[in-house]
This record gives C-alpha cells, sequence and structure tokens, in this order.
C-alpha cells in the first residue's frame, strides 16, 4: 500500500499540516520528513499478512548535515519548525551538530531494487511503525555470559539497532539547489564580474579571487545519462572544480574561514567546515556506516582549512584521513571503508574551498589554486545581496547541463597545441589537466550567465582567469 | 533397474529419535553426520514456505527400493514399505522411487561431461571408435570416488566416543557438480530441479544413496576390523544459475541456491549442541536429550531410579556438538552498483566447512536460503513479524576471479570449457595476436606502443623455478624433480629446501614526464590483473607494501595483516609514485622483487610470505621534468641497487610532437563530446584477461636449441658493444631479463617452445627500454653501471683522471 503522486498532490496544502517527524513525541499516525540517505541496511522479510512474505530495504535517513538557517526556514515552516527532523539523545537543542544520526527507516515494498542512492536528499511520508520496543540507552550491566554470546553471535548487533522505524507511503528525491528555486525567474540576473564583485566586497578580498571562488560555488558535475558523474582518464569527475586558496599563514587562514563561514551561511544551503584533526572517514563496521562529516548530499559545500595540519608523523588513522580528503579534493569522490578492508570510492559532487598556505598547499590538490588577498575590514554584506547570489546560484545550477558547441570545441583544440608549444619553448609544461580545467572553467563561466551553451567568450575568459590565477600563484 | 524391493536406511538428520535405537546394529542405521539440512528442524521457519512442514522422510524413514533386496534384508528394522505410487514428499512433487533412482543411475554411470556429449552423438556418428574405446574403459566418475574412498579412507573423524549409544564415526563428502547431474539425463533434469526446489529434502535422500551404494562397494564391511561404517555427505555445488545476492527475494526461501561474493569475516567455532546429556546429582542416573526443534528438554520429572525430581545436571563434555560457524559474505566491488552499499548476507558453515575459508577468499557458495524471525528483544521470546535471511552453506568453492557471464555459465559450468579453450587457441594461431593483444591493452592511451607489449610480456609472465638447496642423491643426474617448475606449491618458505628461486615475474619501471599516462597505464594493469594491487608510493609505508602486526579488532588477537606486496602474490603490483617512497619502504622491494618473498618479525611473530609478484611502477623526475643531459638515476633519484631489479626500465618523454599533440587534443576534446569517443579494442576486457589467465596457468614453454644459441649470441654482442669503451652494457641480469621475455613471447602464441623469434623481439624489448635508460648521456654509449652502480664508466674516469690532477696539483705545492 503506498501513496501515489496523484495522491500526494490531491492533498494539497493538507501536506504541509502533516506532524514532522519527532523522536520526543511519537506519532502514531501519518508522519513526513526530509533528511539524506544515510546508510542502506540488509534487506529484511516482513510477514504483516499471513499470506507472503514482502521484501523491503530499510534505509537510515540522517537530516542534511549542516544546513544554514536561511534554507531550515525556507524547509520547514514556521508552525513545524521547532518538530523539524529531530535528533537522538537529547541533542535537539543543537540540531547543527552533524556527528547525530536520526533514528528511523525508510522502508521500500513491491519488491522494487532501491531507487535511491546513498547520500541522497529525500522527503518522506509514512507511518510509524507500532510494534518497535524502544530500547533504554542505560548501560546494564553485562555478565560473562553475555560476552560469550555477543561473542558467538556478533551479528545480533545490527539487528538491536534501537531506531524506530517508518513504513513509507510516498517519497521523493530532492535536489538542494532546486529545492530552494524561487517560484519567479529573476528578471535582470546578475553578470559574472556583478557577483564577483559583490562577493569582493563582502569577503574583503580581491576580485580575482572572489571568481575565483565564484566558480568553485557553480561546480557541478556533467553525468551520464544513468545518472552517475562523468568521470576523466585522470581521476578527475567533469565539469567539478576545487578551489584551493593560498593565504600567508595559518592565522590567516583561520580568519579568512570565519568570513567566508560568515558569507556563505548565508548564500550556501549546507555549509560544512570539518575539522581535519580526528576527521573520521566514512566507515562500515559491524553492519551499521558510522556517520562522517565527509558522507555529504549533493550541492552541499565544504570549507577545508588545511592551515591547520602541522608537520609531523601521521597515525594509520590520519593517513587515511589524508588519503580520503585529497581523492575528495582532486577527484569529488570519498572511499567509503567497508567490511574486509573493501573501500569503494562514492561520488561526492559538493563544493570544495580549501584554505592552505604555501606549506600546506600540495596536501590537498584543487582543479584551481590562487594566492588570496584578503583585506582587513569586510563590509558587511547585505542581505539582500546574499538573497540575490543565492538565487541566481540555484538558478544557474539547477539549468539543464552546459553544452560545449563544435566550434568551440575546434578553437580550444588550436588554443591547446598553441599553449603547448609556447610553454616548451618557456620549459613549462601544458599537459591534459589543464585542458581539462579550461574547458571546466568555460562550462562554469557560462553556467554563471544562465546560458545553455558555452560561446567563444566564455572559452576566453576561462584562459583569462586561468592565466591570471596561475601568474597570482608565481 | 529394478529397485523394488529395497528398503533404504533411515534418515538420521531429519530423525533425531532414530539415535536412541539400541536394537539396530552399529552398521545397520549409521547416524549421518549433523548436516546442515539436518538443521531444518531446529530453526523456526516462516510459516508460508510450503517446505517447512514435516515431511514423509522424517516420518517414514523407509520406503521402497529395489535391486539388492536379497543382501539387505537385515537392514529392514521391521518398517512396513509404503507404496511407491503414493511415496511423495510432504508439500513436494518428489517422488522417492523415481528421484532415487535416477540418482543411483546418476552415481552409477556417469562418467564426464564430454563423454556424456559423445554418447549422444554416438547414434548419429560412428567414425570415432578409438575414443569409444577409450570412454568404455572410463570408469564412472562418482563410483570412481567412492571406491577412492572407501580404498584410502579419506575420512575424518566427526565425534569422539561418548556412550555406547553414539558410537564413533568417520565421515567424507563427495562434492557432486550439479551441472554432471542435469546433463547426465532427461530423469537426472528432473532431479536436479527438484534438488534446487526441495534441497532440504533431496540432500538427505542423495545422502542415504550414497551410503547405499558404499555399502554395496564393500559388502563384506567388518566392523572388528575396520571400525563403523563410514559416512559421506553429498555436497552439491555449481548450479546452473547463479544468483546475486542482491536479487535473492522470498520466492528462493528453501531453495539451492548459489551465488558470489568475498568473505568478510569469520566467526570463532561455535559448538552447536545436538545431543546433551544429563544425570542425576543423586545417583548417577543418565538420560540422553536429542535437540528436538531447536531445542533441548531440560528433564525435570522424577528420577526414574531415585525419583528425586529436578535433580538432573547436564554433563557439558559428555554432549555432542557439532562445529558451526559463522561466515559473513559481502559483494565484490565490481559487483555493487552504483550509489549502494555493498549487500552481505550471514551464512552458516557446518563440520568441515568450518574454517575451509578464509576472511578475503572470493567464493562461490551453494546453500539452502533460509529465513529466521527476527526477536523484539534478544532476551524475549517475542517474535517481530520481520524475517532476517541467512544460508545454510552445503559447499565453498573458491573463485580466483569472479565468473559473472552468467549466460556462458548456464551452457558450460568450468571457466576453461573446451569451447573457450578453442576460442583461445584459435586467436593464438592468428599470427597478428601480438599486435591484436598490444592494441587491446588500455585502448583509450595513445601510441606506447612498445610499452604496452613489454607491459604484456609482464602480465604473461616467465616461467619461475624454484631450484631445491640439495639435489636428491640417490636419483640419478638426469633426473630434474628437484627443479620445481612453475606453479610451486604453497610451500613453506622458509625451508631449506626452497631457497634457490629464479623468479619468472617480470618488473617493469616507468619513468617520465609528468603526463604521459603512466598512471592510466598502471590503473588498466591494474584492473586487468586478476590479483592487481594498486598503490601510491607517495602514502605507502614500509609495512603497508609488506605486512604488519594488527590487533584484530573483534578477537582482540594479534594477526598478520597483509600489505600491497603480499596481497598481490601471483599478480601484479602497481606502485605509483615510486620515486616519493621513503627509502625504508625501498629497502623492504629489495628482497621482494629478487626472493619474492617478504620477511617480517614483529610482536614475537616471524614470518616470511611469498610474494610472487611482478612489480609495475611509475616515477617521475625530481626536476618535474626529464634533464636528457642526466642518467637516469640523477633523473629519478632511486638507488641503483633497486634500480637494476627491473627487466625493463621505460623512459616516457614529452618531446615536442605536433602530430601527436594534436592526436592528444583529438582525444581530449572526444571526451566533451556528447557521445563521449571511446576506442573500441580488438579484444573486450573478459576475452583478454581469459587470454591472459588461461596462458599463465597452462602455458610453461621452454627453451629451444635454436633460441638458447640466439640468447647466448644476443647477449656476446650485447657484452662486445662496450668492450671497446671498457664498460659493461650487459650483466647476467640482463641475461635472465631476456630469458623471461622471451618465455613471455611465446606464451603470448600459447606455444610450448620458445623460438629464436621471440629472442629477437625480447632483445628488440629490451634494447628499445632498458638500453635508454642504462645510456651514459655524455658518451652516447650503453653502460650497465649507470643502472648497477649508479655512475658510468666515463664518470669514474673523470674521477680518476681528477684525482692525479689533485694528486699533482699536492705534489708541485708541497714541492715548492
Amino acid at each position: 500500500m503506498s501513496l501515489t503522486e496523484a495522491d500526494w498532490r490531491s492533498l494539497g496544502d493538507e501536506k504541509s499540516t502533516l506532524p514532522c517527524f519527532d523522536q520526543d513525541t511519537p506519532h502514531s499516525g501519518v508522519v513526513r520528513c526530509l533528511g539524506m540517505v544515510q546508510d542502506m541496511l540488509a534487506p529484511e522479510y516482513d510477514h504483516t499478512n499471513n499470506s507472503t512474505l514482502m521484501e523491503r530495504t530499510p534505509l537510515v535517513i540522517a537530516p542534511i548535515p549542516q544546513t544554514t538557517p536561511w534554507f531550515q526556514e525556507i524547509m520547514y515552516d514556521s508552525a513545524h519548525r521547532d518538530k523539524r527532523l529531530c535528533w537522538d539523545d537529547n541533542n535537539c537543542a543543537e540540531p547543527a551538530d552533524p556527528k547525530v544520526v536520526a533514528n528511523f527507516f525508510y522502508d521500500q515494498y513491491e519488491h522494487q531494487p532501491p531507487k535511491l542512492r546513498l547520500n541522497e536528499v529525500v522527503e518522506l511520508v509514512g507511518v510509524m511503525e507500532q510494534d518497535v520496543v524502544m530500547e533504554d540507552h542505560h548501560p546494564r550491566e553485562t555478565s560473562w555470559k553475555d560476552t560469550l554470546i555477543s561473542a558467538f553471535d556478533a551479528e545480533e548487533e545490527e539487528e538491536m539497532l534501537p531506531l524506530p522505524r517508518l513504513q513509507v507511503l510516498w517519497y521523493r528525491t530532492l535536489d538542494l539547489d532546486q529545492s530552494i528555486l524561487p517560484p519567479l525567474q529573476m528578471p535582470n540576473p546578475p553578470s559574472n564580474e556583478l557577483v564577483a564583485s559583490a562577493l569582493s566586497r563582502a569577503l574583503s578580498i580581491d576580485t580575482l579571487t572572489a571568481s575565483a571562488i565564484w566558480m568553485a560555488l557553480l561546480s557541478l558535475a556533467e553525468r551520464k545519462p544513468c545518472g552517475t558523474p562523468r568521470r576523466t582518464p585522470y581521476a578527475t569527475t567533469l565539469g567539478c572544480a576545487s578551489l584551493a586558496i593560498l593565504l600567508p599563514d595559518a592565522s590567516a587562514c583561520h580568519q579568512f574561514q570565519k568570513r567566508l563561514e560568515d558569507v556563505l551561511s548565508s548564500i550556501l544551503p549546507s555549509l560544512v567546515t570539518p575539522l581535519l584533526k580526528d576527521l573520521p572517514t566514512p566507515s562500515k563496521k559491524s553492519g551499521r556506516l558510522a556517520q562522517s562529516p565527509l558522507q555529504l548530499p549533493k550541492g552541499a559545500t565544504v570549507l577545508l582549512n588545511a592551515g591547520e595540519i602541522q608537520p609531523g608523523p601521521l597515525s594509520p588513522q590520519g593517513l587515511e584521513m589524508l588519503q580520503a580528503v585529497q581523492e575528495l579534493t582532486s577527484g569529488h569522490q570519498v572511499p567509503y571503508q567497508f567490511d574486509g578492508g573493501m573501500r569503494i570510492p562514492f561520488e561526492a559532487d559538493v563544493r570544495i574551498i580549501v584554505l592552505c598556505t604555501t606549506e600546506t598547499k600540495s596536501l590537498l590538490p584543487c582543479l584551481l589554486q590562487i594566492k588570496g588577498q584578503p583585506g582587513l575590514e569586510p563590509s558587511d554584506g547585505s542581505e539582500s545581496m546574499c538573497q540575490t547570489i543565492r538565487e541566481h546560484l540555484a538558478h544557474a545550477r539547477s539549468g539543464p547541463p552546459i553544452d560545449l558547441p563544435l566550434q568551440l570545441l575546434t578553437d580550444a583544440q588550436q588554443d591547446f597545441l598553441q599553449r603547448r608549444q609556447e610553454a616548451r619553448l618557456r620549459n613549462a609544461t601544458v599537459d591534459e589537466m589543464a585542458f581539462h580545467r579550461w574547458l571546466t572553467l568555460t562550462r562554469l563561466i557560462a553556467r554563471g550567465r544562465r546560458a545553455q551553451q558555452a560561446a567563444t567568450c566564455d572559452w576566453a575568459s576561462a584562459l583569462q582567469l586561468d592565466d591570471a590565477m596561475l601568474s597570482s600563484l608565481s | 533397474m529394478d529397485y523394488d524391493n529395497v528398503e533404504l536406511p533411515p534418515t538420521p538428520p531429519r530423525s533425531p529419535t532414530n539415535d536412541n535405537n539400541d536394537n539396530r546394529r552399529p552398521n545397520d542405521s549409521p547416524i549421518l553426520p549433523p548436516s546442515p539440512m539436518s538443521e531444518s528442524s531446529s530453526r523456526q521457519m516462516p510459516p508460508p514456505s510450503p517446505s517447512s512442514t514435516v515431511d514423509e522422510l522424517n516420518e517414514e524413514p523407509a520406503f521402497p527400493l529395489p535391486e539388492e533386496n536379497a543382501n539387505n534384508n537385515n537392514n529392514n528394522n521391521n518398517e512396513t514399505a509404503i507404496d511407491q505410487d503414493i511415496a511423495l514428499i510432504r508439500g513436494t512433487n518428489v517422488h522417492v522411487p523415481t528421484a532415487a533412482a535416477a540418482f543411483v543411475d546418476f552415481l552409477r554411470h556417469f562418467r564426464s561431461l564430454r563423454a556424456q556429449r559423445n554418447d549422444k552423438n554416438d547414434d548419429s556418428e560412428s567414425d570415432s571408435d578409438d575414443e569409444e574405446e577409450e570412454e568404455e574403459e572410463e570408469t564412472p566418475l562418482y563410483m570412481a570416488q567412492l571406491q577412492s574412498l572407501l580404498t584410502h579412507g579419506h575420512w575424518r573423524d566427526e565425534t569422539t566416543p561418548t556412550t555406547t549409544t553414539h558410537p564413533s564415526t568417520a565421515t567424507a563428502s563427495l562434492d557432486i557438480d550439479a551441472m554432471h547431474i542435469y546433463f547426465h539425463s532427461e530423469a537426472c533434469q528432473k532431479f536436479y530441479h527438484q534438488m534446487v526446489s526441495f534441497p532440504m529434502e533431496i540432500i538427505p535422500l542423495m545422502d542415504l544413496l550414497v551410503h547405499r551404494e558404499l555399502e554395496r562397494l564393500a559388502p563384506d564391511w567388518d566392523i572388528d576390523v575396520n571400525g563403523p561404517f563410514p559416512r559421506v555427505q553429498v555436497r552439491p555445488f555449481n548450479l546452473r544459475q547463479v544468483s546475486n545476492l542482491r536479487s535473492l527475494d522470498p520466492v528462493a526461501l528453501d531453495s539451492l541456491i548459489t551465488i558470489q561474493g568475498m568473505i568478510v569475516r569469520c566467526s570463532p567455532l561455535i559448538p552447536d549442541l545436538k545431543v546433551a546429556h544429563f544425570t542425576c546429582c543423586l545417583c548417577g542416573h543418565a538420560v540422553a536429550v536429542t535437540l528436538d526443534r531447536g531445542r533441548i528438554t531440560e528433564p525435570t520429572g522424577p528420577c526414574p531410579t531415585c525419583s528425586t525430581r529436578d535433580a538432573f545436571q547436564m554433563q557439558h563434555n559428555r554432549c555432542t556438538f557439532a562445529d558451526k560457524q559463522l561466515v559473513r559474505l559481502q559483494e565484490t566491488p565490481d559487483q555493487v552498483p552504483a550509489g549502494q552499499t555493498p549487500a552481505s548476507v550471514v551464512t552458516y558453515a557446518f563440520d568441515d566447512l568450518v574454517d575451509a575459508m578464509q576472511p578475503g577468499d572470493k567464493v562461490e557458495v551453494t546453500g539452502v536460503l533460509r529465513a529466521q524471525p527476527v526477536r523484539v528483544h534478544p532476551r524475549m521470546r517475542k517474535l517481530k513479524t520481520i524475517y532476517k535471511t541467512y544460508i545454510d552453506v552445503v559447499h565453498f568453492r573458491k573463485l580466483t576471479t569472479m565468473q559473472r557471464d552468467e549466460q556462458q555459465r548456464t551452457t558450460v559450468p568450468p571457466k576453461w570449457t573446451h569451447e573457450r579453450v578453442q576460442t583461445l587457441y584459435a586467436l593464438s594461431r592468428r599470427p597478428d595476436i601480438y599486435e591484436q593483444l598490444t592494441a587491446s591493452l588500455a585502448p583509450s592511451i595513445w601510441e606506447l606502443d612498445d610499452v604496452k607489449k613489454g607491459i604484456l610480456c609482464m602480465m604473461f609472465g616467465g616461467n619461475s623455478v624454484r631450484v631445491k638447496n640439495t639435489p636428491p642423491s640417490n636419483s640419478n643426474n638426469n633426473d630434474d624433480s628437484w627443479l620445481d617448475e612453475e606453479n610451486p606449491p604453497d610451500e613453506d618458505f622458509t625451508t631449506a629446501t626452497a631457497k634457490l628461486n629464479k623468479r619468472g615475474d617480470i618488473n617493469i619501471l616507468l619513468c617520465g614526464d609528468p603526463g604521459t599516462s603512466k598512471s592510466q597505464l598502471l590503473g588498466y594493469v591494474h584492473k586487468l590483473s586478476p590479483r592487481g594491487v594498486y598503490t601510491s608510493g607517495k602514502g605507502s609505508s614500509a609495512v603497508g607494501l609488506t605486512a604488519s602486526v594488527v590487533r584484530d579488532p573483534e578477537t582482540r588477537e594479534l594477526v598478520l595483516e597483509s600489505g600491497a606486496l603480499v596481497l598481490s602474490d601471483l599478480g601484479i603490483c602497481c606502485i605509483d609514485e615510486f620515486d616519493k617512497m621513503s627509502d625504508t619502504t625501498r629497502s623492504i622491494l629489495h628482497e621482494a622483487m629478487e626472493q619474492q618473498t617478504v620477511s617480517m618479525a614483529k610482536a614475537g611473530i616471524l614470518a616470511t610470505l611469498p610474494a610472487r609478484t611482478s612489480v609495475l611502477a611509475s616515477a617521475n623526475p625530481i626536476d618535474s621534468r626529464y634533464n636528457p643531459a642526466k642518467s637516469v638515476v640523477e633523473n629519478i633519484q632511486l638507488p641503483p641497487t633497486l634500480l637494476s631489479r627491473f627487466d625493463l626500465i621505460y623512459l616516457i618523454l614529452d618531446q615536442p610532437n605536433e602530430q601527436q599533440d594534436r592526436q592528444l587534443a583529438q582525444h581530449l576534446v572526444g571526451l566533451y563530446y556528447e557521445t563521449p569517443n571511446v576506442v573500441q579494442p580488438p579484444m573486450d576486457h573478459a576475452l583478454l584477461r581469459d587470454y591472459i589467465d588461461y596462458a599463465r596457468q597452462n602455458i610453461h614453454p621452454q627453451l629451444s636449441d635454436e633460441a638458447s644459441d640466439q640468447l647466448l649470441e644476443s647477449y656476446l654482442e650485447m657484452r662486445a658493444r662496450g668492450a671497446a669503451a671498457r664498460t659493461i652494457s650487459a650483466t647476467p641480469r640482463q641475461l635472465e631479463s631476456l630469458v623471461r621475455i622471451s618465455e613471455a613471447l611465446a606464451k603470448i602464441r600459447y606455444r610450448e617452445t620458445v623460438t629464436r623469434a621471440d629472442v629477437i623481439e625480447a632483445v628488440r624489448l629490451w634494447e628499445v627500454a632498458t638500453q635508454t635508460a642504462a645510456t651514459d648521456p655524455r658518451t652516447g654509449r650503453i653502460d650497465m653501471d649507470v643502472l648497477a652502480v649508479g655512475r658510468s664508466a666515463a664518470d669514474r674516469h673523470d674521477d680518476e683522471i681528477l684525482l692525479v690532477h689533485l694528486q699533482e696539483l699536492n705534489q708541485t705545492m708541497t714541492d715548492s
């Protein structure tokens, strides 16, 4: 039994009156919730009616990590704001803590293979299961018999997840950008230069760095028809551009990080700033995927401060973390560890900005690198400016994939040959990655002006921007 | 065949009460081992499952079988035979006599699949008389195995004597290829389907029938001399269809399935209680209670001897236990759909299957899919309406590579089928097979044909020879048994008899400018090799490459964890950014690349692990760009001792070439088209892998006389090149490399003999690769000292001149 799309639509405004899931005040009826697919558990066979067994796939849904206040306001109307996807362990007062997992399941019936992917954002409507016995979290004394039993029956722990269960009636996947789209198109969208200039003022940084930040915010993976990102032979994701900003020292990194957090949290729906020290990598041991700040939905933004990395020996966990973050910044995918030493990379179509010093610049390789020159006093970013950029960004990122016309590709080929030959004369290198970088920038510039097709002017702007970024480094 | 008057013995696994039949003779009703099937009564099955009902076989253990009635009348237990017309197992369509007849016919007459095919062709063709005669002489496969079991006695002790009612028994496994059953006859096809649909009924029946056949083979078994009559557990494997872990659904419950995956966890051995032994604590009266529907009922009534109530205590040391182990099976990374986490399933292994596999093994599991209700709380009996699935394992089969072509499996079971081998040999006879293979290797990478040819040789490999230290003294000189060539067994690497080793694995170093597709080549080879491991020198530590002692998080015991080199044993270890590796890590590679072992001593564990692996490494120059004015050693700053262990060192330089640049640009632009340009290789990935795998396993070419002469001639010529300039242009290591490459080239063409042409091509490949690397940039001459000691003869000469001049200067200054 499930609701169809038509049923859902016929509910109209009534659906907003459905109570949101709240662990403190459990509802016995229909509830709705919004979250991210955080884990996928083994399928189960249900025997609610006595005739046949039905298969279902339990998925663990967690809150979207580090959502910003304005996004929460949009997604949860004011009446239910306090009842939004609630957190475990009395942490409702601090919903911004990304390490807490929401405790309920998503079930899927009718022998359907799971259509949802890990880290996808979903909105669900379902009925709370009644037969769940809530476990008390008080530690109880264990006897030698318990130890013996657990040694022989290690699988029990998987079944003992004290999570409330939700029988899903209806669900839909959400895109972070599309979910915040304003109902009306902006009549005069700002140009790339205008946005860069606004960001430059808000962050008190040079326009070139602001342009590079704008490019990083526009970064979006090109996808195959089946939905998976297109990878290049150089272990990068087509369309994605991570940015590394070189700053004079660690304190400058720290200050600029604060500044970026303030400004970007007004523009972006989800901004994650993990501490590189003790950053756990996603790993599934004993049947559960431990939540990690590196587990992110498409469209989230990661701000990494490499300035905090200190020289010294790395522990095995530190090495694992560093390799995972390197894979994230350079290839836009994160390796997940599974039982048996299995390491599977998952896509991480997120926007990445790395703050680093000259010492740490090669630790987290990014597609774009620029030397930032932050000023002393940032001007206060007005709410209207943030609103404009936010809407413009949502529109730009929600558009169709940017097409590269044949003529542009031919010109690009010629330019590549010419620049390669010129570089040899200077004893410099223009390799395949430079070519990919130029074409990626071209796409991003075209997306920034909401075009459906890149033009020659975008290619020229991309070369100009790339040259400027390279010269800033030298 | 007539089975009408023979009665089969009862089926103890399904009827535990039969074990207590004191009136039977020991060899009349053997107690079958507690097979997975016998667990059916001990687990609670989901109600809707049809086969979960109690079957006739349990309740009516005797049913008619024909033939050897006269010989076996004493087995009759005075139980009434059921009319065969109604002897269907409840809830199934299994007609027991028909099924039994089909299986016995299979056991007695099946020889091989080839023989089956030929038998079918006999009606139409009768020209292959010789083959027919051979096949006539061929004994039935499974009867031969049973006879061998009786003759050689490959039994294992199942239990130790406990009481007189539980005599010592010995069991063995009979692995039966399900495809043999399927292709034997039409009746057997039906039997196969019944076995897949109702394994809990059919497999005990197979146990029974095999037992009867054993009795028939050994009618004069004397239990006083030979001990109790042994028992056999039938283990069918290799079903027609391999299920996907994700596609398992309730329809498959209680049926026999085959799935593939990787073992990720094994529990410790679980003693599974089968018969509990209670004694009265006052009078010592003993009572044995057998497991019934998963429970042991404690005797709480009055003791028959002393009439005391609640006086029974369980005597653990007198109980009967079966071995059981929980094994978790998980999808391999290549089976996991994008965006999904790997699916896994719990399996239970019993008896001799316990500890048969280790975590990390890729296996094909044949077993019965079962379901078990989940408790609301582990300490409460209340059940949820949810069932968790698990598999009772009937058979484990270790896989070297995952067989994913299910269409192929449905027709021919083993990997190297006759047809596949024919295809591979047909390919090998193509005159352009060398070029075809080269074009199929990393087709998306432009040019670099000679590099690809070298890598191809590495993937095929030469012949490895393990030479024992002490040749047998009592054998004559012609006996080469002390040369254990190819496929050395997993012998103890620390023994004194296996010290000398001539490796067949070829090591290759790719060195050159950045952005020349070195890493892509490594990545491709890693994916193609069945046991390939990819690691980066920058992120690798010595223990990461070799082995380390770590504490197991679950058992808290110290265990040996293999590193990249050990994991790629009999495969290829790809190491990117070789130059970034620390000196400590590099020093480990010295042993691994020549002796092909890694030794470690830590935390009280001393181990020498096999690392029979080819190393494919890539390195960048220290100044980002390769400087032709410097030697290889100066450019990549690798120790010469390590460099000399590479058979082929390729310099891949980014030289100005407009044509190549244009092709590269076109290739890059192609990635941005709506339908990206993809180069179609002449051989697909699976075929290429099979071609290489087959050659590695089955082709072991030997040097012909003409090839030996050519090798000698080429080697002397190479040595002569440096003689004039007093440089060393070739060393015995190069000769060994040439032998390995020549053998690999012969393997490429599936030849058992290395020809002169192979040697000539090997010399060419060596010259293209290593000669460039070993050329002294100052003199332009080949000087192996550049690689061997890091300095060329010209450098040493200059040093000597400088020294003389300094001495003269010193003398002059002293004199003045």
